[in-house]
């Protein structure tokens, strides 16, 4: 390379910065979109969840707290469901653990509290955050699925995914595990 | 005993009390708007928006930043020397004043016109180091020692290159009157006879202002601010106000000096606005290369500074000198002057790619130890 030539293309890569429109954004007023699946807070759905108590075994913090109680036709009645995110390591284990996702990544990120002890959330807490998110999303819940049709899909491909990922263009596109179940539960 | 300031009879020495606040204010209000530039421009540079809620498009920043520094508390360490670390922003602060007695504005709009301006601009830049140095001393603080030791050699090494390659332009223009070496560029700007020279004096005049890549003395990462790592408030305030006036001051003079000051392109007999517009512009783009250097080349070591310094930018403005006294005394044409200064200018290239391009010899000591170590 000829001498000075570093240099030069250096100088020229940041000139070139000049012309470009900012990569910052004024992050109270303005906010980037939040990628479909990213890692964010945990919601939990109570109509979704049957208090099997996957997701408290799957938690290395032990931080998902589901007492139960067995009702006559053998279904299990959820009498605490409690969450100390002052633990939580958002590591989302849970929610590939859960076999019906009612719990899921997806909510807020803003999660600063003035006291610390409210971040220890109990059911009527949780309930509330699932339903604003599901009012501001229009019943749709993070892997993609609707309130109204549920079908087997997963919002976290990983390598125990036996259903397809749900079709939502995200920083990963729509993708689709071979040889598993698509949307309908037809093999393809 | 009387003197003319704007047209106005008055007395001498409320003349000069006049022309020192002048000073002053003019020089507090530039740097403020230079420190609001440079943050916006470098942030440009990096793709950030920069200063933006104090005021209309942030303009009010660095009132802010003023106001906020003017109010903090004047810090001395206990075991500080407490005349070198109180007077030593005066020293830095003073000189830079005093460089801006003879700069040449627009015609005939200056504070003082020197008939050896020139010197007294070299002579007087060049001290604000002992202030430098004596913030060093006086903060008893090891990063601070450093800092101003570094700031010393720095100084010492770049003063030569600077000195002479504005020497080139003295001979050119056979005057150190500013005012004549401004007239003497009505046709063509010395930066088109002195390429070489233009491109010493102004990495030297990077390494005068201690800004990036020169930045050795404050750096940061190295010595957390060099020689103000003690000063709060009013005084770190006086050593910033003294870099960016000496940020302008030197805009000013190299627009002088080499680009043509405000007699090229149009000559002297065009109004005063012109030549606002035109100094404006031509310090203008020596400052925005100042921001863009800084904003692309990271800072250099020591013994790379140093060695740039001594083996490469001094020999080469040696030569210059040499080369433009034949180009005098043999009365040749002067586009051998732009040739030979083309010539130099790949030579400075090339050599400096050279070097940096050529692995870092140890010295002996270093070289034994590490193969000990090995």
């Amino acid at each position: 390379m000829a001498y000075g030539l570093g240099i030069a293309r250096g100088m020229l890569v940041t000139l070139r910065h000049v012309v470009r429109p900012a990569i910052t954004v004024n992050y109270p007023e303005q906010q980037r979109e939040v990628p479909v699946r990213a890692r964010t807070n945990l919601l939990w759905f109570e109509e979704r969840c049957t208090g099997c108590s996957t997701c408290a075994q799957a938690c290395p913090d032990g931080c998902i707290l589901v007492q139960t109680s067995p009702r006559a036709d053998g279904t299990l009645n959820i009498d605490r469901y409690e969450i100390d995110f002052r633990i939580c390591m958002y590591c989302g284990l849970c929610t590939e653990a859960c076999p019906y996702q009612a719990i899921q990544a997806g909510g807020r990120y803003n999660d600063a509290v003035y006291v610390f002890e409210t971040m220890y959330r109990d059911r009527t807490d949780l309930t509330r955050e699932a339903q604003k998110y599901l009012g501001e999303t229009g019943g749709r819940y993070p892997n993609g699925q609707t309130q109204d049709r549920q079908p087997l899909t997963t919002s976290m491909p990983t390598a125990r995914s036996r259903v397809n990922v749900a079709g939502v263009a995200g920083p990963f596109g729509p993708q689709k595990l071979p040889g598993k179940l698509d949307r309908d539960g037809h093999k393809h | 005993m009387n003197n003319s300031l704007f047209g106005f009879e008055i007395n001498v020495w409320l003349d000069a009390l006049a022309r020192l606040g002048l000073i002053v204010g003019v020089m507090t209000v530039v740097a403020m708007g230079l420190i609001y530039g440079e943050r916006k421009i470098l942030a440009r540079f990096q793709q950030r928006v920069g200063p933006q809620k104090t005021g209309p498009f942030g303009l009010l920043q660095s009132v802010a930043d003023a106001v906020k520094l003017v109010g903090k508390e004047d810090l001395r360490p206990n075991a500080a020397d407490p005349w070198t670390f109180e007077l030593a922003p005066y020293f830095v602060f003073i000189p830079i004043f005093l460089g801006f007695v003879s700069l040449p504005f627009l015609l005939d709009v200056n504070i003082r016109l020197l008939e050896l301006g020139l010197l007294y601009f070299i002579a007087v830049s060049s001290v604000n180091i002992v202030g430098w140095v004596m913030a060093g001393w006086g903060s008893d603080n090891r990063y601070a020692m450093i800092g101003g030791m570094r700031a010393a050699a720095q100084a010492i090494s770049y003063e030569l290159p600077l000195v002479l390659s504005l020497v080139t332009v003295a001979m050119l223009a056979g005057s150190l009157n500013l005012k004549d070496i401004v007239e003497g560029q009505a046709n063509v700007p010395y930066v088109a006879l002195l390429p070489l020279a233009f491109v010493v004096f102004f990495i030297s005049t990077l390494a005068e202002m201690n800004r990036p890549p020169f930045d050795i003395p404050i750096g940061e990462s190295e010595v957390v601010g060099g020689p103000f790592v003690e000063y709060s408030g009013i005084r770190w305030s006086m050593f910033m106000l003294g870099e960016y006036a000496s940020l302008w001051i030197l805009s000013v003079l190299t627009a002088a000096v080499f680009l043509g000051g405000y007699s090229w392109p149009f000559g002297e007999d065009f109004g005063k606005g012109y030549q606002l517009v035109l100094m404006a512009a031509k310090s203008g783009i020596f400052i925005f290369l100042v921001f863009w250097v800084r904003a692309s080349i990271p800072r250099l070591r020591i013994d790379q500074l140093m060695s740039y310094s001594w083996k490469i930018l001094l020999p080469l403005s040696l030569v210059q000198v040499l080369v433009v006294g034949f180009v005098q005394v043999y009365e040749l044409p002067d586009a051998f002057l732009t040739v030979a200064g083309v010539g130099g200018l790949l030579a400075l290239v090339s050599i400096t790619g050279r070097a940096v391009a050529s692995s870092r010899r140890l010295p002996g000591a270093a070289r034994t130890m590490r193969s000990e170590a090995v």
